[in-house]
């Protein structure tokens, strides 16, 4: 049996314009837009929700990690601190005089017939920012006049270097004052005196030195600046006590009135 | 009371617009707020943890360093005692001078305030410019020799401690000179040094690390 439509063709579109009036519409329309709203408001919860778990495990995952970075807290700290105790050393270090080049340069810089009795060599026992001097640290006293020592900030010490010694004439003298200014970072040579006593070792005037003529010198050194490594040769050639005559004879005469000790 | 239809129309879309609008205000945009703090916190969060696993790095990197670097902290402890070892140093003053034929005279420890020579008095560190971490004992050494020989010894007090680029090494105590005195016959050097102790650190530390 075939079902047959008894409505006629012109109602049939009345009643499709019916089920479009405006309540209908206004019922879509609230209906779409509770749609809407409800997807809006899932997606907005899970949103939330996925934050919520990131945040979850981002925390864990910091306190895990702090957790193992507390472990090394000690290492940490024991670094830093090597670390500074390298610094500091490395400061001191590198702040020191380099005593025995200036000794070896005075050795082998000395000429011959002249010789030294006393030597003052001073800088502050502190040279760089680490330390200090020490108030009880002062260096001997000396015979004539020891210029004050003095440091440059930051710097290698200056060291201040006052001599006594005797030569076989006053000439002689004025070579000893030329061959010490060639002393590495010598800018100065001062001659506080020198004087023909007339007699030479073993009278008392002489102080104990075979040449008749006393003489005192004071070196100045430039700021900031040691004696180079490369002229430090000077120390091993140092001859025999009982030398007294040429070629190196400057540090031989500087042994030479020591020989009881040789 | 009797509306017309473009009214109930009118009516309606105001409604629905009121709702809409409420929904937002009330539902959704706490949501959203929620989301916008959760995720200020994740970011948060995230940077904490870049933090923590740059410290772990750290921290790694650090005892790494340490055990590299024993030598150097062995020589920083031989040149840099935590107390003066006054009875090793007279040893080794001793055997220095004998090596440089030079005969050690005297020793004293000018920091000193009580009658234990083992037991030197160190100077505080100043509390300005960089911090230290060392204090100093000042000692004043006399020696009779020759002048060589006294320079050779002077050079070896110098060569306990050396610098070789930026490693540290050390066979004895780090010893300052501040002044050199040569005079007398026999020739007799009076060396006024500084020697360094190490100052315990602030806190707890250990070079061991794990």
């Amino acid at each position: 049996m075939n079902a047959v439509n008894l409505i006629p063709a012109d109602r049939r579109t009345r009643r499709m314009a019916v089920s479009m009036s405006p309540a209908m519409l206004a019922v879509v329309g609230v209906l779409v837009l509770v749609l809407v709203g409800a997807v809006l408001y899932v997606s907005a919860s899970n949103r939330v929700s996925t934050r919520r778990a990131q945040l979850a495990q981002v925390t864990s995952s910091t306190a895990a990690w702090n957790a193992a970075a507390a472990k090394f807290g000690v290492s940490v700290q024991a670094a830093e601190h090597h670390s500074q105790e390298l610094s500091d050393i490395r400061q001191l270090i590198v702040g020191r005089f380099p005593w025995s080049e200036l000794l070896g340069q005075v050795g082998s810089l000395m000429p011959a017939k002249s010789a030294l009795t006393t030597m003052q060599a001073t800088t502050t026992s502190a040279t760089t920012s680490g330390a200090t001097p020490t108030p009880g640290a002062t260096p001997a006293a000396t015979p004539g006049a020891t210029p004050a020592a003095t440091t440059t900030p930051g710097g290698p010490p200056i060291p201040t270097v006052a001599l006594t010694g005797c030569a076989n004439s006053q000439s002689t003298v004025a070579q000893v004052m030329v061959q010490l200014h060639r002393i590495t970072d010598v800018t100065n040579v001062s001659l506080a005196s020198s004087t023909n006593s007339g007699s030479a070792a073993g009278s008392g005037s002489s102080g104990g030195c075979k040449y008749p003529v006393q003489f005192q010198l004071s070196l100045t050194f430039k700021a900031a600046a040691v004696p180079s490594a490369t002229t430090a040769t000077g120390v091993g050639a140092t001859p025999a006590s009982t030398s007294t005559g040429t070629g190196s004879a400057a540090s031989a005469s500087v042994t030479s009135t020591r020989g009881a000790a040789q | 009371m009797n509306l017309r239809p473009r009214d109930r129309i009118v009516l309606g879309i105001v409604v629905m617009l009121a709702a809409a609008g409420a929904f937002y205000m009330l539902v959704l945009k706490p949501e959203q707020n929620k989301a916008s703090t959760l995720q200020a916190a994740i970011t948060s969060q995230q940077q904490a943890l870049a933090k923590a696993e740059s410290d772990f790095a750290a921290g790694r990197a650090a005892q790494a360093s340490l055990k590299a670097d024993a030598a150097q902290w062995a020589a920083l402890k031989l040149a840099l005692p935590a107390q003066s070892d006054i009875p090793a140093l007279l040893r080794t003053l001793e055997r220095n001078a004998q090596a440089a034929h030079v005969q050690m005279q005297s020793i004293t420890l000018t920091g000193a305030s009580g009658s234990t020579p083992s037991t030197p008095t160190p100077t505080p560190t100043p509390t300005t410019g960089t911090s230290s971490v060392a204090s100093q004992v000042p000692i004043q050494l006399t020696f009779q020799g020759g002048y060589a020989a006294l320079n050779r010894l002077v050079k070896r007090l110098d060569g306990f401690v050396l610098l070789s680029g930026t490693k540290v090494h050390a066979s004895g105590p780090l010893l300052s000179i501040g002044s050199v005195s040569l005079s007398g016959s026999p020739l007799t050097v009076q060396l006024t040094a500084t020697l360094y102790q190490l100052q315990p650190p602030p806190a707890t530390t250990s070079p061991a690390g794990g």
